[in-house]
C-alpha cells in the first residue's frame, strides 16, 4: 500500500518479474540511446548550435556593428556584407540592419547581440514554414553562429523573445541569392 | 515531552483507509488546497482570455492587456495553483499517511500568510504597475524593467513556501522519532519528500534570482550578467515544474491505490525511480539554454541530457510501475486477459478518470515532447515557439492539473468529509478537460513546430510567417472546451465543500477493492512472485515507446533538412 510502510521489511531484496526486467532493460537502453544522439550529431550532423561566444558590452558591440556596416555595400534589397562576417544588433524594437543580401553556399559567421534586453533570433525560410531555427540573443554576449544557406530565397527574421510592448514589430530578413 | 504532545494531539481515524488524521492539520491543509483552487479559477479565466487572443480570428486583447493577462495567467497557474496544492499534498503525506501530527501548525499558518501575501502583492503589482514597467511574464529576464514590488512579492512567496516545506520535513522527522509508523516511509510520503527536496532546491534558486534582481532594481547592485540570471532563474522556472512532476507521480500512486487498491509491484523499482529524480531532474533546467550563447555544447549535452537521461529513466519506470500496480490489483479481483483488467477498471470514478487521463496524456504530450524538444540540436527548431507552450501544457495541465483534480476529489471526501455533488458530472468533466487539453496541446505544437508561430506573442498577423487560421481556430475552441471541463471541476469541488452532504468521519471513501480496509492487499514472498503478470502494462508501454521512437526520429529527419548551422 502506498499509504503504509512496505508490508515486507526486506522489500529491497525481493526479486523482479520478467516483464519488469524487460522494461528496465529497455529503459536503460533508451536513456543511453537518447544521450549518445547529441554528441553523434556533432560529429555527423550538419545542424548544431554553436559554442562560440564572447563577452562584450552592449556599447562596444553597437560600435562594432556600426563600423562593420560602413564597409558594407548598400544594394537594392539591403546591405551586402564586405566578407563572411554578418552582424546583427537587436534593440527594442528593431534589428540593425533589417535587410541583408547574402549568397547561398557561403558559410557566414552571423554575430548576434543586443543593446538592451533579451531578444530572440528566429529565422524562417519563406514559404517553407517548417524550415526554421531559433536562438536566444542575450545582452553582454556576442554569439557567433555559422550558417550556410543551401537554397536561395528570402529568410525572415522575427524576434521570438518577449522584449516589451513593441515586440511584435521586430522583423528583418536575409535575401539569399545564388552564388555568383 | 514529545510523547505528551502526541497524546494531547487529537486524531480521528478513517474507517476505510485506516488513516489517522490529526485534527489540527486539517485546517491548514484544506485552506492551502482551497487557495490553490481559487488561483486555478483565476488562472482558468485568464486562460480563456489568452486563448481567445491567440485565436487570431477573435483576437480579444490589445498587446498591453495581453501581456498583463498572460503574466497573471502564468503566475496563477504555474506557481500559485501548483505550489499551494503541493503544500496541501505535503501536509497530507506528512500527517494523515504517517498517522502523525502536524508539527507547529502555527508555522504552517505563518507560511500560508507569507505565501498568500506575496502572491497577492505580485499579482496586484502586475495589474496596477502602469506603463512605465515591463510585464514580468513568468520569466522577468534581466535587464527588463521589472517593478520592485513584484519581485518583493515573489520573494515573500518563496520564503513562505520554503517555511511550509520546512514544516513538512519537521513533521516527518517527528513522526519518525515518535514511531507513528514502523519500517520504511510509505511510498506516498517518500514521493512527497522527494518533491519537497526538489522544492527546496528550486525555490532557493528562485529566491536568489529574485533577491539579486530586487537589489539591482532598487540600485544596490550595479550589473547582473544576463545569461547567469537566466541560468539561475530557470532553477525556479523549471525546478518548480519538477516539483509538479514528482507530486503528480506521487498522486498517481495514491489515486491508483484509493480507486483500485493498487500497491506498487516493486517498492525497490518505484523508489529507485524517485531517487533518480532527486539526483538528475534539476539538470533539466538547462533545456532553456540549448539555443543560448554563454554555454558550451558539452554543458548543454550533459545537463539537458540529465547526465545520461537519469530523470527520463525515472519517468519511464513510473510510467510502467503505476499501470502495473493497477493491473496486479485488478487481476487479483479476477479480471484476467491481456487487457481484461483494463476494461474492468473503475472508469466511472472521477479520481480514477483523472489518473487514466493524466498519465497517458502526460507521457505522450508532455514526456515525449519534453525529451525531444530538450535534445540539444532539436531544440533549435522549437525554442520559444508555441511548440514549447504546447509541451508544458501537456505536462502541467493535462498531467499535473488533472492528477491534482483527482486528488482533490479524493481529499474532499477523505479529509473534507463531504460527498461530491455528482460523481457522474465530476467524471464527465475530467474527460472533457482531458480531450480539450489534448487537442489544444497538439494544435499548439503543430503551430509552433510546422509554422514557427512564436509563443508569448500578442499578434502574429503582421509577421512574415505562414499561418493556419484553421489550426488557430481549433486551438481556440479546444481551449474553451478545456475551460468548460475546468469549470465543472471547480463547481463540483467548491460546491461539494460548501453544500455537499456531510460524511461521517470514516466515510466509504472510494470503492476500494481487495478488502474493506485495503489491508488485505499485501503479500508474502509467494504472492509477490504471483503478482508479476504485467503483460498488459508491458504491451501498453511498448506501444508508447514505439510512438516515442517515431516522433523522435521525425524530428531528426526534419532537422537534417535545414541548411548548415554550426
Amino acid at each position: 500500500m502506498p499509504i503504509a510502510p512496505p508490508s515486507e521489511r526486506n522489500w529491497w531484496d525481493l526479486p523482479l518479474g520478467i516483464h519488469e526486467k524487460v522494461w528496465l532493460t529497455l529503459v536503460v537502453a533508451v536513456g543511453l540511446g537518447l544521450f549518445i544522439m547529441m554528441p553523434l550529431w556533432h560529429v555527423f550532423g550538419r545542424q548544431n548550435p554553436s559554442s562560440n561566444t564572447y563577452r562584450i558590452s552592449p556599447e562596444s558591440y553597437a560600435t562594432k556593428v556600426t563600423d562593420w556596416s560602413k564597409g558594407a555595400r548598400q544594394v537594392a534589397e539591403g546591405l551586402a556584407p564586405p566578407g563572411q562576417d554578418v552582424y546583427l544588433l537587436a534593440g527594442r524594437f528593431t534589428w540593425f540592419p533589417n535587410a541583408l543580401v547574402l549568397q547561398s553556399g557561403v558559410p557566414y559567421r552571423i554575430h548576434l547581440s543586443t543593446k538592451d534586453v533579451n531578444h530572440g533570433f528566429s529565422i524562417h525560410r519563406d514559404g517553407e514554414a517548417a524550415q526554421k531555427a531559433n536562438f536566444q540573443v542575450v545582452p553582454g554576449y556576442e554569439y557567433i553562429l555559422t550558417m550556410e544557406f543551401t537554397n536561395p530565397g528570402v529568410y525572415h527574421i522575427v524576434c521570438q523573445e518577449y522584449c516589451g510592448i513593441g515586440h511584435q514589430f521586430m522583423v528583418a530578413k536575409f535575401v539569399v541569392t545564388e552564388r555568383g | 515531552m514529545a510523547a505528551a504532545a502526541l497524546t494531547r494531539a487529537r486524531f480521528w481515524t478513517c474507517k476505510v483507509t485506516g488513516l489517522k488524521v490529526h485534527e489540527a492539520a486539517v485546517p491548514p491543509l484544506m485552506v492551502n488546497a482551497v487557495t490553490a483552487v481559487v488561483f486555478l479559477l483565476v488562472g482558468g479565466f485568464l486562460a480563456l482570455l489568452v486563448g481567445l487572443t491567440r485565436w487570431e480570428a477573435v483576437h480579444l486583447l490589445s498587446p498591453k492587456l495581453y501581456y498583463m493577462v498572460l503574466s497573471l495567467h502564468a503566475w496563477s497557474m504555474l506557481i500559485f495553483w501548483i505550489i499551494f496544492m503541493e503544500v496541501a499534498i505535503l501536509y497530507f503525506a506528512g500527517t494523515a499517511v504517517l498517522g502523525a501530527r502536524l508539527v507547529t501548525p502555527q508555522v504552517a499558518w505563518v507560511a500560508y500568510v507569507l505565501m498568500l501575501g506575496g502572491a497577492l502583492l505580485a499579482a496586484f503589482t502586475v495589474l496596477l504597475q502602469g506603463d512605465a514597467y515591463d510585464q514580468p511574464m513568468l520569466t522577468s529576464y534581466v535587464p527588463l524593467n521589472i517593478h520592485p514590488l513584484f519581485l518583493l512579492g515573489a520573494i515573500v512567496f518563496a520564503v513562505g513556501a520554503l517555511l511550509a516545506v520546512g514544516v513538512f520535513f519537521a513533521t516527518v522527522w517527528r513522526a519518525t522519532r515518535e514511531r507513528t509508523y514502523r519500517g520504511s516511509l510509505p511510498l506516498v510520503t517518500f514521493g512527497a519528500a522527494i518533491a519537497a527536496i526538489i522544492a527546496v532546491e528550486s525555490i532557493l534558486g528562485g529566491a536568489i534570482a529574485y533577491i539579486w534582481q530586487f537589489l539591482y532594481t532598487v540600485g544596490i547592485v550595479d550589473n547582473i550578467d544576463a545569461e547567469m540570471y537566466r541560468v539561475v532563474w530557470w532553477l525556479l522556472g523549471h525546478g518548480t515544474q519538477q516539483i509538479n512532476l514528482v507530486a503528480m507521480v506521487t498522486s498517481w500512486y495514491l489515486i491508483a491505490h484509493l480507486t483500485t487498491g493498487a500497491t506498487s509491484v516493486s517498492e525497490k523499482v518505484s523508489r529507485t525511480a524517485f531517487v533518480l529524480y532527486v539526483l538528475f531532474i534539476n539538470l533539466g533546467a538547462a533545456h532553456h539554454h540549448l539555443s543560448d550563447p554563454g554555454v558550451t555544447s558539452a554543458w548543454r549535452i550533459w545537463n539537458a541530457g540529465y547526465a545520461v537521461y537519469g530523470a527520463a529513466m525515472g519517468s519511464l519506470i513510473h510510467a510502467f510501475a503505476i499501470p502495473a500496480a493497477v493491473e496486479v490489483a485488478l487481476r487479483r479481483q479476477g479480471h484476467g486477459g491481456l487487457f481484461g483488467w483494463l476494461r474492468h477498471a473503475p472508469w466511472g470514478n472521477p479520481a480514477f478518470a483523472a489518473l487514466a487521463v493524466s498519465l497517458p496524456l502526460f507521457g505522450v504530450l508532455g514526456g515525449i515532447t519534453g525529451i525531444t524538444f530538450g535534445t540539444e540540436q532539436l531544440n533549435m527548431m522549437v525554442h520559444n515557439t508555441l511548440a514549447i507552450t504546447g509541451h508544458f501544457h501537456g505536462t502541467v495541465v493535462a498531467g499535473t492539473s488533472i492528477a491534482f483534480m483527482g486528488v482533490a476529489y479524493a481529499v474532499i471526501r477523505l479529509i473534507g468529509l463531504r460527498e461530491l455533488l455528482s460523481h457522474t458530472l465530476a467524471t464527465v468533466g475530467t474527460y472533457i478537460f482531458g480531450v480539450g487539453m489534448a487537442v489544444f496541446v497538439v494544435t499548439m505544437m503543430w503551430l509552433g513546430y510546422f509554422f514557427g508561430i512564436p509563443r508569448r506573442h500578442p499578434d502574429v498577423t503582421n509577421l512574415p510567417l505562414i499561418r493556419s487560421p484553421i489550426l488557430e481556430a481549433i486551438m481556440g475552441i479546444a481551449g474553451v472546451v478545456a475551460v468548460v471541463g475546468g469549470v465543472l471541476f471547480l463547481a463540483i469541488a467548491v460546491g461539494s465543500l460548501l453544500i455537499g452532504r456531510r460524511l461521517e468521519k470514516g466515510p466509504v471513501v472510494m470503492p476500494i477493492a481487495g478488502g474493506a480496509n485495503g489491508q488485505t492487499v499485501q503479500g508474502s514472498a509467494a504472492t509477490h512472485r504471483e503478482a508479476h503478470d504485467l503483460r498488459g502494462t508491458l504491451v501498453l508501454c511498448l506501444i508508447f515507446l514505439a510512438v516515442f521512437a517515431v516522433i523522435y526520429a521525425t524530428h531528426w529527419i526534419n532537422l537534417a533538412s535545414l541548411w548548415r548551422i554550426s
